[in-house]
C-alpha cells in the first residue's frame, strides 16, 4: 500500500513555481530521504503532504485521502520542521503531555527518557531553548508521536555533531521497534545515507531521481584519465558531471550502463573506473551546470 | 471640531490596544514569560476580587447612607402637600397634624416682655398665641420640608436655622451652610439596560429643597412685631 | 499500520484545552486593563452640583461602565491576536484542521469572555469598596438591583464582551487574509464616520449601531441580536480562513 502518492503536483508561489510536475509514491513502512539543495522545494512538498498547504494542480493522496485540511491525515501524520512553534506559556513537560493527548500512539516513556538523555529541563519553556535544543525537542516529539507518517524537515539544523548521531541512531532504533513511513529531508545526504532505504532527489521543484540507496550507489560510475581518452569514451553517453583533474586529465561521471567487458576495455585504455558515492552523485545531479563551481572560474 | 472629538477616543483606544498587544505578545513570544506562575496570578486575582465582592456585600450596606428614595410621582405629591400646608398657613390656617413638614429643632425660651420683635430676613415665621398656662416662655419650632437630591431624601444633612433671643428681639438667622457630597453607585449600562428603573436612580438631575418655617408659640397678651403671619 | 480514526469534536476539545493552557498569558493584560479601568472609574461618570447659599450639593455618579468598556476593548484585541500567525501556527504543531482550529478558537473566546465578564463584575465591587474608603467625605448611595436584574446584567455584560471579541476575531482574520486591511479597516471605518459627520453634520452611524444593541430592553431579543451578529462574523472569518495556508 502506498502511504503517499503524488501525481503531477505543481505549486505556484506568486510568479515562480516551487514544484513542477512532481510524481512519485512512497510505500508503507519505509524511510525515504528527500534530498535537494536549499530552495529545491523540499519544505513546500512536505507541507503539501502534511496538509498544511494546497497544491496548485495535480493530485496528492496521503493514506488515500486528500491531505489538505484533513483531520484524519493530520492525526496520523507528524511534521517536524524548523518553523514549528509551541506556545511560550507552556513548559516542555506540559507540551509533551499535550502531544500525548493528541497522538494516538504517543510513547510517553520514550519521550521522557529522550528528554532526560538530551538533558532538556522539563520545566523549561520552549522559547528559552537554543536553536539546537529546539530541534532536539521537536525531534523527540516527532519520534514519540509514532505517527504512521512521520516527516522530518531538516531535523538536525542547529544540533551539534554528537546529538545528530544520537538522533539518527534513535530514529533507526525506534523505526525498527515500531515501523512506520518516515520522510527525512536534508541537503546533506552523507549524514543520513546509512539509515535511508530510498532516496527522492529533487532539483528546482522537479523530481530528479527516486530509487533505493543501493541502486543509487550503482547508478553512476566515475572515469578518470587523460582528457582525450575520457572524452572519446564518454562521447554519446549520459554525462552527469565532468571536470578537469590534474594537468591533462579529466574526471567524468556517467550513467553506469557498462558491461564487465566494456569496463575491462576501458581499463586497458588507461582509464580508471571508480564508484560514485550516493552523496557525490546527488551533488552532481543537483548542481546548476555540468561543470559545477569550477565552471564559474574557467 | 468633529475631528478632534473623534481623535480623543481614537488615541485612548490606540493607547490601550498597544499596551494589551505588548503584554499579550511579550507573554507569547519573548523572554517575558510567567509560565506556571500564570495559574497563581489568575487564581490570586480571582480570589482577591471574590474577597472584595464579599467584603463589599458585607461592609457597603453599613457604609451607605440609608436614605429613603422616592419615585417622581411621590416627589410631586410631597411638593404638592408642602405647598398646600404652607399656603394654608400663609392664609392663617395651620394644620397641627400635618406631615409634610418635619420638626427639625425646637427651642423653649424664657420670655417676660410684653412685645416680641421678630427679625427673620429669609424665612417665614408663623405665630400662634397660646393661653396663659405657658406664660413666661415662648416656644419655637423649626420645621423643614424635604431635601431631595436624585430622589434620595437628604433632609438629615441640612442644618437647622439659628435662633437667638436678646431682650425682646428674636432674630432668626440662616443655618450654617451645609455641603453635601454624594456618590451614587449606578449600575453599568449592561445592567441598567434591562432594569425598569425602580432601583431609584436613573438620570434625574432634579433636586428639591423643601421650604422651611419657624413656628412660634407665644403666650397670649404678647404683641409680636415684625414680618410674621398669625395662624389659628 | 493501524490508522487512528478521529472525530472532529474530540480534536476540538483537545485543541480547546491546549489553548486554555497556552493563551493564559493573555490574561495578565486583562488584570492590567481592569486595574486601569478601576482607576479611571474614580473620575465619575458625570457630575452635577447646585444648591442655595445655605445648602449646596455635589453628586458624582460612579458606574461599572468604564470597567466593562475596557474589558470589551480587551476582548476585541484578544479576538484579533488569536488570529495572528504566531497563534494560528501553534494549532498546527499538533493535530488540527481549519474547522477544529476555528471551533476551538470560538470556544476559547467564549470562555475567556466569561472569565472577563465575571472579573469585570467583581472589579466593580472592588472599585465600590475602595471608593467608600477613599472618598471619606462622600455619602454613598447605591442603585439596588433585583437578583433578576443582576443576572440579566451579568449575562448582558458577557454578551457585550463576546460581541467585541467576535468583531475582533473577524477583523484579525481580515488582516491575516491581507495585510493591507491593517490600514484599510481603520481608514474605512473612521473615514466613513468623519465623512458622515462632515457631510451631514451629525454622525448617526455609530449611534444607530449603538442603539441597535444598547436600546434593546428585551433581554431575549438582545441575546438573539448579539449571537446572530457574532455568528455572522464567525461565518465570514471561517470563509477567510479557508483561503489561507499554513507556512512551514
Amino acid at each position: 500500500m502506498n502511504v503517499v502518492s503524488c501525481q503531477g503536483v505543481m505549486k505556484r508561489y506568486g510568479r515562480g513555481n516551487a514544484l513542477r510536475n512532481l510524481s512519485f509514491t512512497l510505500a508503507e513502512n519505509s524511510i525515504t530521504g528527500l534530498i535537494g539543495r536549499n530552495g529545491a522545494g523540499k519544505t513546500t512538498l512536505l507541507s503539501i503532504i502534511a496538509g498544511l498547504q494546497k497544491q496548485t494542480s495535480g493530485e496528492v493522496r496521503v493514506f488515500s485521502e486528500n491531505p489538505f485540511n484533513n483531520l484524519k491525515v493530520s492525526a496520523n501524520t507528524i511534521f517536524i520542521h524548523g518553523n514549528m512553534t509551541f506556545p511560550a506559556a507552556m513548559t516542555l513537560s506540559e507540551l509533551l503531555q499535550t502531544a500525548g493527548s493528541f497522538y494516538h500512539n504517543w510513547n510517553n516513556q520514550l519521550a521522557e527518557r529522550l528528554l532526560e538523555y538530551f538533558s532538556l529541563d522539563p520545566s523549561q519553556n520552549h522559547n528559552n531553548l537554543s536553536k539546537g535544543m529546539k530541534s532536539t525537542f521537536n525531534m523527540i516529539v516527532g519520534l514519540a508521536a509514532r505517527c504512521p507518517l512521520t516527516i522530518f524537515d531538516e531535523p538536525t539544523s542547529g544540533m551539534d555533531a554528537g546529538v545528530r548521531k544520537d538522533f539518527y541512531r534513535a530514529l533507526l532504533k525506534d523505526y525498527i521497534a515500531s515501523p512506520r513511513t518516515i520522510i527525512l529531508s536534508s541537503h546533506l545526504l552523507n549524514e543520513v545515507e546509512d539509515i535511508l532505504e530510498d532516496i527522492l532527489l529533487i532539483k528546482e521543484g522537479e523530481k530528479c531521481l527516486h530509487m533505493t540507496v543501493e541502486d543509487m550507489k550503482e547508478y553512476a560510475i566515475g572515469i578518470s584519465g587523460p582528457a582525450a581518452a575520457v572524452e572519446s569514451w564518454i562521447a554519446e553517453r549520459e554525462i552527469i558531471h565532468q571536470q578537469t583533474a590534474g594537468v591533462n586529465g579529466t574526471y567524468a561521471v556517467v550513467r553506469n550502463v557498462f558491461s564487465e567487458e566494456g569496463l575491462e576495455r576501458a581499463r586497458l585504455q588507461g582509464l580508471e573506473m571508480t564508484p560514485v558515492s550516493a552523496d557525490s552523485l546527488c551533488m552532481y545531479l543537483t548542481s546548476k551546470t555540468k561543470g559545477g563551481i569550477d565552471h564559474v572560474f574557467s | 471640531m468633529i475631528i478632534v472629538t473623534f481623535l480623543i477616543p481614537i488615541i485612548l483606544i490606540a493607547g490601550i490596544m498597544s499596551v494589551v498587544m505588548l503584554l499579550f505578545k511579550s507573554g507569547q513570544r519573548r523572554g517575558f514569560n510567567l509560565g506556571g506562575k500564570m495559574k497563581w496570578i489568575l487564581g490570586g486575582y480571582t480570589v482577591i476580587l471574590l474577597i472584595a465582592a464579599m467584603l463589599s456585600a458585607v461592609i457597603l450596606p453599613a457604609k451607605l447612607t440609608s436614605g429613603k428614595t422616592y419615585s417622581t410621582e411621590q416627589i410631586e405629591q410631597i411638593q404638592d402637600e408642602e405647598t398646600r400646608v404652607f399656603d394654608e398657613a400663609m392664609n392663617g390656617k395651620y394644620d397641627p397634624g400635618q406631615t409634610a413638614f418635619n420638626k427639625k429643632k425646637s427651642w423653649s425660651l424664657p420670655f417676660s416682655e410684653r412685645t416680641l420683635t421678630v427679625s427673620a430676613p429669609s424665612i417665614s415665621v408663623f405665630v400662634e398665641h397660646t393661653d396663659h398656662s405657658k406664660d413666661g416662655s415662648i416656644e419655637a419650632v423649626y420645621y423643614t420640608g424635604k431635601f431631595i437630591i436624585e430622589r434620595i431624601d437628604v433632609t438629615d444633612k441640612s442644618n437647622p436655622i439659628e435662633l437667638s433671643l436678646a431682650g425682646s428681639d428674636l432674630s432668626v438667622n440662616n443655618p450654617i451652610p451645609t455641603e453635601v457630597n454624594m456618590g451614587l453607585f449606578q449600575a453599568g449600562f449592561a445592567f441598567s439596560q434591562f432594569s425598569d428603573g425602580t432601583g431609584g436612580m436613573s438620570f434625574d438631575s432634579e433636586a428639591t429643597f423643601g421650604l422651611g418655617f419657624v413656628y412660634l408659640k407665644v403666650p397670649a397678651g404678647v404683641e409680636v412685631k415684625g414680618d410674621v403671619t398669625y395662624v389659628n | 499500520m493501524y490508522l487512528a480514526e478521529v472525530k472532529l469534536s474530540n480534536i476540538v476539545k483537545k485543541q480547546y484545552s491546549y489553548k486554555l493552557k497556552s493563551y493564559s498569558s493573555g490574561f495578565t493584560s486583562l488584570i492590567f486593563i481592569q486595574m486601569i479601568a478601576i482607576l479611571f472609574s474614580f473620575n465619575g461618570s458625570s457630575m452635577m452640583g447646585g444648591g442655595s447659599e445655605t445648602f449646596s450639593y455635589d453628586v458624582k455618579y460612579f458606574t461599572g461602565s468604564m470597567i466593562l468598556v475596557f474589558t470589551m476593548l480587551w476582548a476585541f484585541i484578544v479576538g484579533i491576536l488569536i488570529t495572528t500567525k504566531a497563534y494560528r501556527n501553534d494549532d498546527y504543531s499538533f493535530v488540527t484542521n481549519q474547522a477544529a482550529s476555528q471551533y476551538s478558537n470560538i470556544l476559547f473566546l467564549l470562555s475567556a469572555c466569561a472569565f472577563a465578564g465575571v472579573t469585570a463584575f467583581l472589579s466593580t465591587h472592588l472599585f465600590q469598596l475602595i471608593a467608600v474608603f477613599v472618598l471619606k467625605d462622600h455619602s454613598f448611595m447605591m442603585q439596588q438591583l433585583t437578583v433578576g436584574e443582576m443576572l440579566k446584567g451579568l449575562c448582558a455584560s458577557y454578551l457585550y464582551i463576546f460581541l467585541l471579541a467576535s468583531i475582533g476575531y473577524f477583523a484579525g482574520m481580515l488582516i491575516q487574509f491581507n495585510r493591507a486591511f491593517v490600514f484599510i479597516l481603520p481608514v474605512v471605518i473612521f473615514g466613513l464616520l468623519i465623512l458622515e459627520g462632515v457631510v451631514t453634520g451629525e454622525s448617526t452611524m455609530l449611534f444607530k449601531t449603538g442603539i441597535f444593541f444598547g436600546d434593546e430592553t428585551s433581554f431575549v431579543l438582545f441575546a438573539i441580536k448579539v449571537i446572530g451578529v457574532s455568528s455572522l462574523f464567525y461565518a465570514a472569518a471561517s470563509f477567510l480562513l479557508r483561503q489561507m495556508e499554513v507556512k512551514a
